[in-house]
């Protein structure tokens, strides 16, 4: 399947209407039956300084690529339902995820649908939000209430958007890495900005820690438990603006100590920051969606989903599980599986994962991940060879192109003798070879 | 397998057609009906092309009118015929079209295409893409003499005309896709202007793509430019629309064509015309254009150049000729500052605005545009800002209440300090005038004690006290809140306001330093034990820099050869081409790295043992005769590990393991080879070393002497002539067996007492060799290098000054091999790139060879890296790492090089340094005289910016009493070993200030050396307040 392409038929406007200032957000969705959905939402910003200054560090991760990748704009994510806006946020280089939370309690309207879809962000617009002060009106639309007229004189501009598989594959594996994530610290205002004003000026390579010595925090590059590992810490500065708003910063990491996450708490909203390993890595590592999606999941739950739940609902697995009569062993499976192809995301706080949809069709996300692809593929042309196979063992060797490789498998440990394993040594998830065996001996036991 | 029969039967034929499939095989029949007609048999390589082509032979049977029933469709006929047509028309035109290219009739293409476009198009447009990878494909043309023009084989078909034939063609007929990638069309609409043929052309065709590929071009390449006139004139004819992106970005870059010494003129020549001044050169301010970067140089009476910004200039003149409103370039620049533009373009308007001298007016009337400056990222635009805003702030019409929400934020700012400095008085003044206001502003510049500098939070703290209320709870809350954060005498100044103190716990403590007694026998290291351990190993060496996983590998190798199946070779493929596809930086590595891969091909015969050409570095030798030890074990069927193993992680030797060693040896009746014994002796500490008498007394004399001086049981050096050394002659290529005798002792002493000096190596002939059993300390050696040199546009000359630091080693003598510290010890002349020193891979190699003396290693990053503060490599990394897992012990050379981590133009050398700094003090195991020391003569002799220095070795301050102690400590080191000089290096007030910051905190007074250096320069005019405030506390 080729990169998808987008066209947005109108542009997002802001205008000014006896005082009041009228955000009408253009929406374009590659799902026809979301596309054809007028209008999502239409009410009030109840604190539009600061959602006007969160929607501009979205886009300020939108357009930034930290990688080798040029950058591009590409348009943020809005889910409405079950009286909550997300908008959600992800980098050229496919490193850096943000995502705002309104609460219901940020937010004053009506929810005229619920969905996701992918919204325009133009610059006139985002020149418009720097100017939106703190005691000033604000409507959001999500979509249009009423059919926009275009006269002649609104010529439209139709923006094309390219998004490459690469990057839908990123933005839906963040769900993975969040759903790992723990909290590690919770800081004030000024401990965060004296946080911040440790930090390295310009770009800095190598890894750095935040640590917390005799109660002052501060970054390093030694790591001293316990700690936040950031990588390309020079991307941080993307929420830098919004820091005299914060109430509390909450510092979170994955358990593989790579990836990371700041969340800025402004009460009625959170603005979430997830950080990739380095500034040259993406979150596109299929590895993480291997360790759990080497059984298939039935299509069924996948439609099934959407009619069970609304956008933005939490989802419970157990509840589903037993709904569906799926054994609860299987659920963790289920849940990543869902995640990556792009039908849950997490929510740090709440600890609980939350449908919406990815606006992008379900086949393009199942086509995603090309090392699976390959596993796959050996598992077709049979190349796989047990010399061991018990359950807590298992020694196999495995055709490579011009030379055997020999996998084993021991406990939760596996290691391959291939190139990709041997550089990254099981940092980047595992190798299509024991991806390969792993999945036969799954087929095996069963 | 395909089978169809087909008929086709009408007035003038009936006639059948069959095909088959079989396998690969494709059998068709055909004749007249009634007949068994002919036969024919393809073969094809596979049964799907068979298939393939079977099928495709029936579509076309079926196409011409074939049918299961034989009846004729006549629509099909017609098609038939069409399709003959077509193919004729085809031809000819395909004829046409060679004879038009062949003769190079650039004047015929016009008729050419009037003839033929019409209803071919999508024919001609194949046509012409043929024919232009035809002749402008780059080929070997070495066959085909016609076109052969030059003495190279290879080249183009077509010529210059050929070229401009195939280029109209492809614009008359082409779609964007392919015009997309061809630049000289671009070229072609940028001369358009002078290019009848091509106006023809354009004029006749009316391609439809022409914006948006112009359009294309210029946002891909935003340099490039099509003449304004060009454009006008495309506009004129119905070509393009009016785009005002396009019309932006191109105008943005205009520039005399002709005559660049005109420029001036050029920009008057858009005065006329009204279109651009009213409609186009508005758009400037609209778009993100490439504006800032179009410029121009005029050679001035002292035949220097000036360089002017071409639309700076001409914006200018527009408006002094009232040709464009003020208004107009005012609002318009100012609201470019808060665009997601590059910077570029945003400081070419505010220099806009400076030239114009906004007016008080005018701020006001654009004060909204304004207020968003004060929450941009960069810095610049958030002080222009304040810098407007603040002549106005008492104006009547000025929005106080809404600037007060938007300056907040600016408060917190680290990088506007200076901005916020300048506005302090301004806010002062507000709230007097506005006393409503007081509390809010009062509240509004405690934020600003987050900011750590001593001289603003000053201001703040006075300007605090002249406008805040005593009685305000919230105020006063604020700054309780704050006490923390504050430095020098704003505790003092607040004191008013808070409300409970904080717990005053200044804690005396002291820094006592103290050298590490950590175990360093912790880790032992295992062996692979299995098969699948051993394989993986391969693995392991491939992905790590240090030492041990080689090590490990190597000596696995000798020691567990009864592992390895029948299979080895084909295990171990996968890792023989990942050794071979890898380049290590490391050279230790890459010898490594030649003898596996020749073990792997031939595990029985000798491996590859060599190094690089180019490399001259000695110490490399060592893994060479290691190597060399390893490899006569494998052939020799030896299963004895090297003496030199690590037994503990990540490359120590456990003493008693050494003596089995030993014991082994003797045993077995294998030779000690002299530089493994060296490395071993290196490697082991003085640890685990009770109960070793019984193992010692096994021994043989030499070897016990020896072990007894490495193990501290005796100072005795008891080196006589006959005994194991002698024995090791026959195994020793290097001709003075004595030499390496003394060698081994000499590496003993410099390993155990490194700083005493041992009269019995002394009085032999290798006393020349620096460390040979007594400390070797040449100072560094500072000089003043410079170059000068002219700017070729500006013809002013520049000078360049820079200082660079070296160590006076002696010229090189032979070293004797296994006397390790002394190898590289030396200079290197001219050829110090063969010396080169750059990745951390090597410095780890080095530690692992001599891990309890780093002096020599020291000395080599010092030498081959630091001679300029500006060329740190990552050498320095490693070496960091190396004084953490030397828990500090440094001495001369190792103290120095740490001195200049914090000098060094790379900021990441600088941060790790400052956090072993931070663990060093943390533990009291660094030794902060000689720090200071080291510090201070690097100051003294200009080594490196001193604000990096500062700013680093700031970054421990206030993490702990300890700490501050420590940093005081340092401070009066660095204090009372500084040259007085009249001039300090620039930004030294910011030591003064930590110094003051520190002795407040702790409660101390200075120190009597620091007082005497203070008062040397108590008249300075930067630091003369501060240093009152230091020797008369108040």
């Amino acid at each position: 399947m080729t990169d998808l392409q987008y066209d947005f038929k109108k542009t997002s406007t802001i205008t000014t209407k006896s005082g009041i200032q009228n955000l009408a957000l253009s929406h374009s969705c590659e799902l026809p039956e979301v596309n054809e959905i007028p209008c999502f939402f239409w009410g009030n910003l109840v604190d539009p300084y600061l959602t006007a200054r969160c929607w501009m560090t979205i886009s300020k991760v939108v357009r930034s690529s930290f990688g080798p990748l040029p950058a591009s704009l590409r348009d943020p994510i809005v889910t409405a339902g079950n009286e909550r806006i997300r908008f959600e946020g992800f980098s050229s280089c496919n490193g850096v995820y943000t995502r705002l939370d309104m609460k219901p309690q940020a937010i004053d309207g009506e929810f005229i649908a619920s969905g996701t879809t992918n919204v325009d962000f133009n610059e006139p617009m985002l020149n418009a939000f720097n100017m939106i002060q703190k005691n000033e009106r604000v409507t959001l639309a999500v979509g249009d209430k009423e059919m926009q007229v275009i006269t002649e004189r609104t010529k439209a501009i139709e923006r094309k958007v390219k998004l490459p598989d690469r990057w839908i594959k990123g933005l839906s594996s963040v769900q993975l890495y969040l759903s790992e994530m723990e909290l590690v610290f919770k800081t004030n205002k000024i401990q965060t900005i004296q946080i911040f004003q440790t930090l390295p000026k310009g770009n800095v390579k190598g890894d750095f820690f935040l640590i917390n010595r005799l109660g002052k925090y501060s970054m390093s590059t030694i790591d001293a438990k316990p700690s936040v590992r950031i990588g390309g810490i020079h991307r941080l500065r993307l929420i830098e603006n919004l820091l005299p708003l914060i109430t509390q910063m909450y510092w979170y990491v994955n358990s593989d100590g790579q990836t990371c996450s700041v969340v800025c708490d402004f009460e009625n909203m959170q603005l979430l920051l997830a950080l990739s390993p380095d500034s040259n890595r993406g979150f596109s590592g299929e590895g993480k969606v291997f360790e759990n999606i080497q059984q298939d999941i039935p299509l069924e739950y996948i439609t099934g989903l959407n009619h069970i739940l609304k956008s933005n609902e939490s989802f419970d697995p157990t509840w589903f599980s037993i709904e569906n009569d799926i054994e609860l062993t299987t659920m963790d499976t289920l849940t990543a599986n869902l995640s990556s192809i792009g039908l849950l995301g997490y929510d740090l706080e709440q600890k609980e994962h939350f449908y919406r949809r990815l606006p992008f069709k379900h086949d393009r996300m199942l086509t995603l991940n090309p090392r699976l692809k390959n596993a796959k593929k050996i598992l077709a042309t049979d190349d796989i060879q047990f010399i061991v196979n018990r359950p807590e063992y298992t020694e196999a060797h495995v055709k490579g192109t011009d030379s055997n490789h020999k996998v084993i498998i021991q406990d939760n440990l596996s290691k391959c003798t291939c190139q990709w394993w041997t550089t990254y040594q099981g940092n980047r998830g595992i190798c299509k070879h024991i991806l390969a065996v792993q999945i036969s001996k799954n087929n095996f036991e069963k | 397998m395909i089978s169809k029969h087909l008929k086709y039967i009408d007035d003038n034929s009936d006639k059948f057609w069959n095909i088959k499939t079989n396998e690969a095989d494709v059998t068709i029949t055909f004749g007249k009906n009634g007949t068994t007609g002919t036969t024919l048999l393809k073969k094809f390589e596979t049964v799907e092309i068979a298939e393939k082509e079977a099928l495709k032979l029936i579509s076309e049977k079926i196409k011409k009118g074939y049918s299961e029933s034989g009846e004729v469709i006549i629509a099909n006929k017609n098609n038939d015929k069409k399709t003959t047509e077509k193919i004729d028309t085809k031809k000819n035109l395909e004829d046409e079209l060679k004879l038009l290219i062949v003769t190079k009739n650039v004047n015929g293409v016009q008729d050419f295409l009037n003839k033929n476009t019409k209803g071919n198009i999508v024919e001609l447009r194949k046509l012409v893409k043929s024919q232009r990878k035809y002749w402008l494909d780059y080929v070997d043309l070495s066959k085909e003499s016609v076109f052969k023009f030059s003495q190279n084989n290879w080249g183009y078909r077509a010529d210059e005309k050929q070229r401009e034939i195939l280029l109209l063609l492809l614009v008359a007929v082409g779609d964007l896709k392919e015009i997309n990638s061809q630049w000289d069309i671009y070229s072609a609409f940028q001369g358009i202007l002078n290019n009848d043929r091509f106006k023809n052309l354009i004029r006749n065709s009316k391609p439809t793509w022409v914006e948006e590929f112009l359009l294309g071009q210029i946002r891909r390449n935003n340099w490039s430019v099509v003449p304004y006139k060009a454009l006008r004139y495309l506009e004129n004819e119905g070509i393009i629309t009016f785009n005002p992106e396009l019309y932006a970005l191109n105008l943005a870059n205009q520039r005399d064509q002709q005559n660049n010494s005109k420029e001036r003129e050029f920009i008057k020549s858009f005065m006329e015309d009204s279109v651009a001044l009213t409609r186009d050169i508005p758009l400037l301010f609209e778009y993100e254009t490439n504006i800032n970067n179009n410029s121009f140089h005029i050679q001035n009476n002292d035949k220097s150049y000036t360089e002017y910004k071409l639309w700076h200039q001409g914006l200018l003149l527009f408006l002094s000729e009232n040709k464009i409103s003020r208004d107009l370039v005012v609002s318009g620049a100012l609201a470019v500052q808060t665009k997601e533009w590059n910077n570029g373009v945003k400081t070419f308007f505010k220099k806009l605005l400076e030239s114009i001298h906004i007016t008080d007016i005018e701020i006001i009337n654009n004060q909204r545009t304004i207020f968003p400056f004060l929450q941009q990222t960069h810095t610049p635009i958030v002080n222009f800002g304040l810098d407007m805003l603040k002549s106005v702030i008492l104006h009547k019409d000025f929005l106080t209440d809404e600037f007060l929400e938007w300056v907040g934020p600016v408060f917190y700012r680290d990088d506007c300090k200076s901005g916020i400095k300048k506005l302090i008085p301004h806010l002062e003044k507000v709230a007097k005038s506005k006393p409503q206001l007081a509390p809010q502003i009062s509240e509004m510049l405690s934020d600003g004690f987050v900011i750590q500098d001593m001289d603003l939070q000053e201001r703040i703290s006075k300007s605090i006290n002249k406008i805040g209320d005593f009685n305000d709870e919230k105020l006063r809350a604020k700054i309780t809140d704050y006490q923390q954060l504050m430095i020098g005498n704003s505790k003092v100044l607040m004191d008013k306001f808070v409300m409970a103190e904080l717990e005053e716990n200044i804690e005396t403590v002291d820094y006592n330093f103290k050298t590490s007694n950590n175990k360093k026998l912790i880790k032992p290291i295992k062996l692979p034990q299995t098969w699948n351990e051993l394989l993986f190993q391969f693995g392991n060496f491939i992905s790590c820099d240090e030492m041990f996983e080689a090590e490990i590998l190597l000596n696995s190798l000798v020691t567990q050869r009864n592992l390895f199946p029948s299979d080895f070779k084909d295990q171990v493929a996968p890792y023989l081409k990942q050794l071979e596809n890898h380049h290590y930086e490391i050279e230790s590595h890459e010898i490594l790295k030649k003898f596996f891969i020749s073990k792997i091909r031939n595990f029985k015969s000798p491996g590859t043992i060599r190094k690089s050409s180019y490399h001259k570095i000695k110490t490399t030798e060592v893994i060479i005769e290691l190597l060399k030890v390893a490899d006569s074990k494998i052939i020799s069927g030896s299963s004895l590990p090297l003496l030199c193993m690590p037994t503990h992680y990540p490359y120590w030797i456990e003493p008693k393991e050494l003596i089995l060693r030993f014991l082994a040896y003797e045993k077995a009746n294998e030779p000690v080879n002299s530089i493994d014994l060296s490395v071993a002796i290196s490697r082991m500490p003085r640890e685990n070393t009770e109960e070793l008498e019984p193992l010692l007394s096994q021994l043989d004399f030499e070897k016990k002497a020896l072990l007894e001086f490495c193990l501290g049981l005796t100072k005795e050096m008891s080196f006589n002539e006959q005994s194991l050394f002698d024995k090791l002659k026959s195994f020793i290529k290097i001709q003075s067996i004595s030499e390496d005798k003394l060698a081994l002792w000499a590496m003993a002493a410099t390993t155990f007492y490194p700083d005493e000096n041992f009269e019995k190596l002394n009085e032999t002939n290798l006393n020349y060799i620096p460390f040979f059993g007594k400390p070797y300390l040449s100072p560094l050696v500072f000089s003043i290098k410079k170059t000068e040199w002219k700017d070729y546009r500006t013809q002013k000359m520049l000078t360049n000054q820079w200082i660079e630091m070296t160590i006076s080693n002696p010229n090189y003598k032979n070293v004797p091999l296994p006397f390790i510290y002394g190898l590289d010890v030396f200079n290197f002349g001219d050829d110090y790139w063969r010396y080169a020193f750059y990745d951390k891979g090597s410095v780890y190699y080095w530690e692992s060879l001599m891990p309890q003396n780093t002096e020599a290693l020291a000395n080599k990053i010092l030498i081959a890296n630091c001679k300029l503060a500006a060329a740190s490599k990552n050498s320095m990394f490693g070496f960091l790492d190396v004084v953490l897992r030397s828990e500090f012990k440094l001495r001369y050379y190792g103290m120095n090089l740490f001195a200049c981590c914090f000098f060094m133009d790379n900021k990441e050398i600088r941060i790790k340094a400052a956090e072993v700094l931070y663990m060093g003090m943390s533990q009291e195991l660094l030794d902060i005289n000689a720090l200071g020391q080291s510090c201070a003569n690097l100051i003294n002799n200009e080594y490196g910016v001193f604000t990096r220095f500062i700013e680093s070795i700031i970054t421990v301050k206030d993490t702990s009493a300890l700490h501050n102690t420590a940093l005081k400590m340092l401070v009066e080191v660095i204090f009372s070993n500084l040259d007085r000089k009249e001039k300090t290096p620039v930004n030294f007030k910011k030591i003064i200030e930590c110094y003051y910051d520190l002795i407040t905190k702790l409660d101390k007074t200075p120190s009597p050396n620091t007082k005497e250096f203070l008062t040397f320069y108590k008249d300075h005019s930067s630091f003369k307040k501060l240093i009152s405030q230091i020797l008369i506390p108040n």
